[in-house]
Order: structure tokens, then sequence, then C-alpha cells
């Protein structure tokens, strides 16, 4: 007997509970056939494409359904709600995890059974706790979600908790998000209580709808910003609360950083949003706010692929490139908000949906890329760039698929990641019809850091493909690498054909898109009612210039298929195998090749503001001669480390209160009971 | 009932009160541990005379029963038990002090001052027959409390920990009529198995410690 699907928000629903019986009862399952994992994860990745379905049914109907199911807190019961954005995460989470489930059905199956029954569990439980956060319409519900997810995904982040680094990170993590959670519920807690400060008046003003009622003084409002950004950003890393990223992730196995880095993020971004354009409300926002997000998001940008660059790790690379990704999409929302609260809407919600569409992608190719270093890692037992190498030979489909994903991030032209930049770039480009020259700066200056940012990040990620797949092995297990099992490759290739499709299709994708902004910001995208249309990417302004990915692929194609030929002719050019050049030099070995730390040298050499280096050159007649450099985000030594040595100072000389004696206990007991009452009596 | 009962049944209520109060000094005075247990007792029977003379004067039947359970409780079965307590564990020295006594008892007078200061509003908003003894409850109160500060031996500690239940009691009687009766039972049972738990904490300390001074309870220092 199941109910009617009759709107979307109940097949959701349906879907969380699908999640979480699933998890349940699999882990039950797997820990006693253990071969049964594969097809678990296969039933997982079903759930998520009806997730999918009602994402996208969703946004086609452009519903907007609320429901309220009895249970939560006594006066407050749940409150579900599935707008359009809701809609788009929802999408977003089910298509996205559709691939990395069926990837970790083939990456867990040589692990122990309670490994990869816990493992199944935590992983069912996520998703499920993530689909909840998208659906939550109270603070009470949201906050549940929101802590479930946070706990859950710390286990995830702990799956091979024996080891210490492991434990660090995951401890970190965990500090990390209860400190964001908390600044969120004081969020929340000004938003119920309607501005005064005697608190909100029943727990009925916990529910979105009655915060959307709210009007704050702005003082207020920016102080809700604040806690919002501050927040949220404390999941999705914004600097200097983004530390536990690239600790986190090299610790992860890799479909647990697919799913973290891939749609966990994705959590922040849409709360964020939740909260500025739908509880606080446009009205209520200023245009600096949105400079401040600009200039945050394009300093993270730049900041994140400047450290992904010097990575030689293939996961902390990714962790770091999802801060950049992150900070763009941020600098979206900023100049989204910036340009909606100067009175031209069209540029907002261009901006607005160049940010949702960059989101997207960064779902997919973000996805891709750390399931691609999950089996780098796994083939030959390395967690280095400089030990891998070659790698293209051994693996050339999931090569091939991880190729993609980095065409993409690095946002070259027939691919996703292109699209998104560009949407964002022409929205900047819509500068010099602001007023005022700090808000043109601030945009021309968030454009530059776009494009710097990207920039970098396709010399990164050549950077990442390079020492890799190209070249030779660098290592025994380089060399003795072999193709990953076939849901890994189904799992990765289903998130390449979504990232293609991405890239190929944006108008499709921006109609589904254009319904989450409206329902946002209120201005919609200019129409692209032209021949073709669906070809084309979205003119802007309406009748200015516009590129169509299709249109570029057709020509590389055309441009790459003399030299294909050239190349491949039957007769002309035997193809033969020779010992690589060596530029004169009589031995090359594969030591001999650039390695990740050379590649990234000029980079180092050209931003040393950035980094805290420790460099050691030995001199000429030292007998023993070693190069070390070691690299650190600044954020330690000049923030973390001194907070730490002063949060253990105010413990010490807190300690001294601790006496040990009862006696002293009783008098602390009996001063505060008498200070309280003369409180009471004397007030 | 007559005018004049009613009066003098007033007085009563209230001259019990200030022995109660009285009683309490007694108790951050006492040297000796067997005369400490005793002047609990008559503390206990004060507090049932005071508990029967409101049932009486305010015509609360169910203060009939909350005076019985505090005589079977507080004046029979806690000193008995505290009697054999001392018995078996050979207790007969002096009451060791960490406070001298006179300045204890300075610090007394000041405790019960606040008291009254504090109490006077609430007397004006209570309703009952004896609201003016709010503040002697209070003062009962904080007074066992500054004996568990001032005295060493872990004997001491309880008597005062009963001495502010009692004077707790009391306060509840005299601003609301007591509390109900399931809270009342249940309270008088929380006190008799603490008695107990103590008791067998008595042995187990003094097995461990061969002694009952606080300072062997005392948390290990760090480091």
């Amino acid at each position: 007997m199941i109910p009617p699907l009759t709107t979307p928000l109940l097949e959701s629903l349906w879907i969380l509970a699908a999640w979480a019986t699933t998890g349940l009862a699999g882990s039950w399952l797997v820990l006693r056939i253990p071969a049964l994992s594969r097809f678990l994860y296969g039933l997982l990745a079903l759930e998520s494409l009806f997730m999918a379905h009602s994402g996208f049914r969703g946004l086609a109907e452009r519903s907007d359904t609320r429901l309220v199911l009895a249970g939560g807190i006594p006066g407050l019961p749940f409150h579900f709600r599935q707008d359009p954005l809701s809609s788009f995460f929802l999408l977003l989470l089910g298509a996205a995890s559709v691939g990395t489930l069926i990837y970790t059905g083939g990456f867990m199956k040589n692990e122990p059974p309670r490994t990869n029954a816990l493992f199944f569990l935590r992983t069912a439980l996520f998703l499920s706790s993530m689909g909840g956060v998208f659906l939550a319409d109270d603070a009470y519900i949201f906050m549940l979600s929101w802590e479930l997810m946070a706990l859950v995904s710390f286990f995830m982040i702990l799956t091979e908790r024996k080891r210490e680094d492991v434990r660090r990170a995951g401890y970190l993590y965990l500090l990390m998000a209860h400190g964001g959670s908390l600044l969120i519920l004081f969020a929340f807690a000004l938003l119920a209580s309607h501005g005064s400060l005697s608190g909100p008046h029943s727990l009925e003003d916990f529910s979105f709808f009655s915060m959307s009622k709210t009007l704050l003084s702005p003082p207020l409002a920016l102080l809700v910003f604040l806690l919002a950004v501050l927040g949220f950003g404390a999941k999705a890393g914004i600097l200097p609360l983004h530390v536990w990223l690239p600790l986190a992730h090299p610790a992860a196995p890799a479909p647990a950083s697919a799913l973290l880095s891939g749609i966990m993020l994705k959590t922040a971004v849409y709360g964020l949003l939740r909260i500025l354009f739908g509880l606080e409300g446009l009205p209520q926002l200023h245009a600096s706010f949105g400079i401040g997000l600009l200039l945050a998001g394009g300093v993270m940008a730049l900041f994140g692929i400047l450290y992904a660059l010097l990575q030689s790790n293939p996961k902390s690379l990714l962790a770091y490139s999802s801060i950049e990704n992150i900070g763009i999409i941020l600098l979206g929302i900023g100049l989204s908000i910036l340009y909606l609260k100067t009175g031209h809407p069209a540029a907002g919600a261009v901006a607005l949906s160049g940010a949702l569409y960059h989101a997207m992608n960064h779902a997919f190719f973000k996805s891709l890329l750390f399931l691609g270093a999950g089996t780098m890692v796994h083939a030959t037992g390395e967690t280095d760039l400089n030990r891998m190498g070659g790698l293209l030979h051994k693996m050339p489909l999931s090569g091939l698929f991880v190729l993609v994903g980095v065409f993409s991030i690095s946002g070259l032209p027939p691919t996703n990641g292109f699209v998104s930049e560009w949407l964002l770039l022409q929205a900047t480009l819509q500068a010099p019809s602001l007023s005022g020259t700090i808000l043109r700066s601030a945009v021309l200056f968030g454009a530059a850091l776009l494009v710097l940012s990207s920039a970098l990040a396709a010399m990164g990620f050549l950077k990442f493909f390079g020492i890799g797949y190209l070249g030779q092995p660098r290592s025994e297990g380089a060399r003795d690498a072999h193709e990953c099992s076939l849901p890994e490759r189904i799992g990765m290739g289903w998130l390449t054909l979504g990232t293609l499709f991405l890239g190929f299709f944006p108008a499709f994708v921006l109609s589904g898109i254009r319904g989450a902004v409206f329902s946002l910001s209120g201005a919609d995208l200019p129409s692209f009612s032209h021949e073709f249309g669906w070809t084309w990417l979205l003119p802007f302004p309406p009748h200015g210039p516009s590129t169509s990915p299709i249109f570029l692929a057709g020509l590389l194609l055309l441009l790459a298929l003399p030299v294909f030929w050239l190349a491949r002719l039957p007769g002309r050019g035997r193809r033969r195998s020779a010992p690589a050049w060596g530029c004169g030099y009589p031995g090359p070995t594969e030591r001999s090749q650039a390695s990740a730390e050379s590649f990234a040298q000029p980079i180092r050499h050209f931003f040393p503001v950035f980094f805290s280096m420790k460099r050691h050159i030995p001199t000429p007649d030292d007998p023993d001669p070693v190069f070390s450099l070691a690299v650190e985000d600044p954020h330690w030594p000049l923030l973390y480390r001194p907070l730490f040595r002063l949060f253990s100072l105010v413990a010490e000389s807190a300690e001294k209160v601790r006496t040990g004696r009862i006696s002293v206990y009783l008098v602390y007991s009996f001063a505060t009971l008498l200070f309280l009452l003369s409180v009471l009596r004397w007030r | 009932m007559a005018p004049h009962t009613h009066i003098l049944l007033n007085r009563l209520v209230g001259f019990l009160g200030s022995a109660l109060l009285l009683s309490s000094f007694a108790m951050l005075s006492m040297r000796r541990m067997s005369s400490l247990v005793r002047i609990f007792a008559l503390q206990g029977l004060l507090l049932t005379l005071g508990t029967l003379s409101v049932a009486i004067v305010a015509g609360e039947p169910h203060l009939l029963f909350s005076a019985l359970f505090t005589f079977i409780f507080k004046v029979l079965v806690l000193p008995i038990i505290l009697f054999r307590l001392l018995e078996r564990l050979r207790i007969r020295g002096e009451v060791e002090v960490l406070l001298n006594v006179p300045t204890t008892m300075v610090v007394g007078l000041f405790v019960v001052v606040f008291s009254f200061a504090l109490a006077s509003p609430i007397s004006e908003l209570a309703s009952t027959v004896s609201r003016g003894l709010i503040g002697v409850g209070l003062a009962a109160l904080l007074l066992s409390f500054l004996m568990m500060i001032t005295r060493k031996k872990a004997i001491t500690q309880v008597l005062g920990f009963l001495g502010m239940e009692n004077a707790l009691f009391f306060s509840a009687i005299n601003a609301t009529y007591g509390m109900p009766m399931v809270v009342e039972l249940g309270v008088a049972f929380d006190v008799l198995v603490g008695t107990f738990v103590f008791g067998i904490f008595f042995f187990q300390i003094r097995e461990t410690f061969e002694s009952f001074d606080l300072k062997h309870m005392d948390n290990t220092q760090t480091e």
C-alpha cells in the first residue's frame, strides 16, 4: 500500500524514509551476507534516482508544497516544504549521489564485513539527513537534520579510526561543525524572536513561515547575516574556518569525500540561501552584504586554488579546490545580492543562477574527481602524486573519466565548468551599469579574482592529471596499477555523463534553475526564445553575444580531426614505441620528470605572501645535503595556534578555582546562593 | 474555634519558629557529636509541633499527616539510625571545626539578618497565617549550610544536610501550607534512603582512610 505520490514533497519524504530503512536493514544484511553489499548500494542508488526525479518534478512543475506532520516537540510539529530551491538541491543530491553509491559498491567490496556494513549504514543515514535539511521548514527539524548530518559525516571520516591523523581530522571537523551549528541556532533564535530581546512568544515562531515574516532593525539584520555566513561557512569552508577540509578529505575514504565535498558543502550553500533570501528576505538585506560576500568568496577562491596547486596528495589538492569552488559560489551569491539590491534584477538573476549552476556542476565533477583520486590511491597503494604517474596506460577508462572532470573543473569551453563561470563573468560585466565607485570596483575586483582563480585551477588540474596519469610510473605501485572494478567504472561513468550533459545543454538546465531563482529573488532570467534556443547559452544582455557549447565542441572536433587523421592514417607515420626523448641526457629515469613540487614552484615564487614556507637549501660544502621544503597553511601559525594557546592559558587559570577541597566547594555554592538570592531580592 | 485559642496558637507557631532558629544556632555551636544528634531530634520535634499548630490554625487537615510523618522520620527513625552509627563507628570525639565557633556564630548572625531582609517581600505576598516565619525558615536553611561548610567531619556534613531539609520543610509549610502530600512523602523517603547510603559510606570511608576527616576525601590535585 503506497499512498499516491501526488506531490513531489510526498515522494521526497518517502525516499528519506526509504534511505533510512534501507540503511538499517541493509547494514544488518551486509554483516551476514557481505556479497550483497553491491546490490544494496545499487538499491540506494535507485532511491537516489527517485529523489532526483522528485527534485526534477518539483522544478518542472514549480511546485511549492508544505506539509505538517505530527511529532516534533509539543507546540512545534514537523514542518516540511519543497519549493523550487529545495527541489533544485534535492535534484543535486539525488543525481550526484547515484554515481557515488554505485562506485561505493565496488570500492568497499574488499573491506571486512563490519566496516562495510557500518559504512553502508552511515552513507544511507547521511543521504537521508541531507534530504531532511533540504526539506525542513522549521528550525527544529532543520537543526535536527543538520546535526545528524554532522554526526554521521564525522563517523564517515572516522572509517579508519585507528589512524591518529584520521582521529585528529575527525575531531577538528566535529569542533567546527558544532561551532557552526551554534551560530546558525543563534541566527534562527534572532529571527524567531522577531528582533525583540524578550525571545520568541511561542514555539510556532520557530517555523520558517513565521520567521520569514520577521522585521529586523538594520544592525540585527547585519548580525543575522554574519551569523549565517559564519555558521554555514564553517561547514562550507569559508576562510578562516576552512582548516578542517584539507585534513578531513585525505582521512576519509574516497566515496565519503565525494559525498562530503560534492553534496554536503552544498547543504551549507542551501542553508545560506534559505536564511538570506527565504527567512531574512531580500528587502532586509543590504548591498554592502553582497560586497562582503563577493570579496570573501573571491579571496576564498584565490586562496583555495593557490593551496590546491601546492598539494602533492591528490585528495588534499581536491579539498583545497573545494574551497575555491565554494568561494566561486559565494561570489555569485554576493554578486546577485549586490545587483538585486541596486535595482538590476536581470543581472542579479544571472549571477544567482550562475552560483546555483556552479553548485550543481561542482557536485558532479568534484564527486567524479574524488572517486578518481580514490581509484588512483587504491590502484597504486600510494597517497602522493610523486609516486604515481603513467596511470592512463593502466587505467584507460577511469583515466578518461577523470580527464573529463579535469576539463570541467578547469572551466574549459565545452564543459559545464565553463558554463557556470561564463554566467558569473557575464554578470560581473554588468558592473558599468552600477552607480558608485565602490560597488563598481568591488565587482570588477571580484571578476579579476574569479578569472585568476579559474586560470590557476586549470594549472592545478593540469598538475593533478599530468603528474598522476601521464609520464612514466614513479613507483612500483604505479607500475603495477590496475583498472578499477566494474561498479566503480559505472559510477564514475554516470558522473561523467552528468558532467557532459550539464555542459552541453545549459539552456535546459537553466530552465530548471529559473524557477528556483524566481522563487528566491522574484527576478526572472532574460528570456532566450530564439531559434535553436536550446543549443545556446543564455545571451546576456538579452540581445548581446552568446555562446553555444555544442557549437564549440563541434569546432574543437573539427580542428582535432586533421591531427587525428595525420597521426592515425594507415600507411603514413607507422606507430612505434621508442624510449622517451631525454633532451640529449643519456640516462633519463622516471626521477627526472617534473615532480608535483617543481610544477608548483612558479606559483610559490609569484605569490609568496600567501604561503608560510620553511625552506632549507643545503650549502655546497654540506656533507649530507638534503633539500627540504615545508609549506603550511598560514591560518595555523597566525590564528589557530595562538588561539589554542590562549584557550589553554584561560583553562589553566580557571583550574586554580578547583582546589579539590569539599569545604571550599561548599563555600562556592553558599556564595552563589547568597548572590542569586540578593539579585532576586534587590533587582 | 474560639478567637483567643486562635491567637494563642498563632503565638505558639511564632514561638516554635524562634525555637527552631535557636536550635539551628545550637547545632552550629555544639562541640559533642552526640549532643548534635540530640539537637537534631529536638529540631524534628519542634518541626512536628510547628506543623501541627499550623494545621490547626489554618484548618489544613493534610498537614496533620505531614506532622505525623515528620515525627516518625525526624524524631524517631533518623536520630536512632544516627545514634547507632555513632555507636558502631565509636565516634565520641569532639566536633572539629575549620572556622572557630564564635566566628561562625557572628557570620550566622549576619546570615539571619540577610534572610529576614530577603524574606520580607515574600512574606507580604504569601497568604498563610504564619507568613512571618518564612524568614526563619530561610535563616535556618542558610545556617545549616554554614554548618556544612565549617565542619571537618563527614557526619556533621550529613547533619547539616538534614538540617537544611528540615528548614526547607518549615519554609514550605509557612509559605504555602506545605507541598503536595506525594512530594512530601517522596522527600521523606529520600532523606531516609540518603541516611542509609551515608551510613554505608561512613563504614567504607573508615575502612579506606581510618578517619572521617574530610581532607581525605578531597579531590586529588592535578599534577
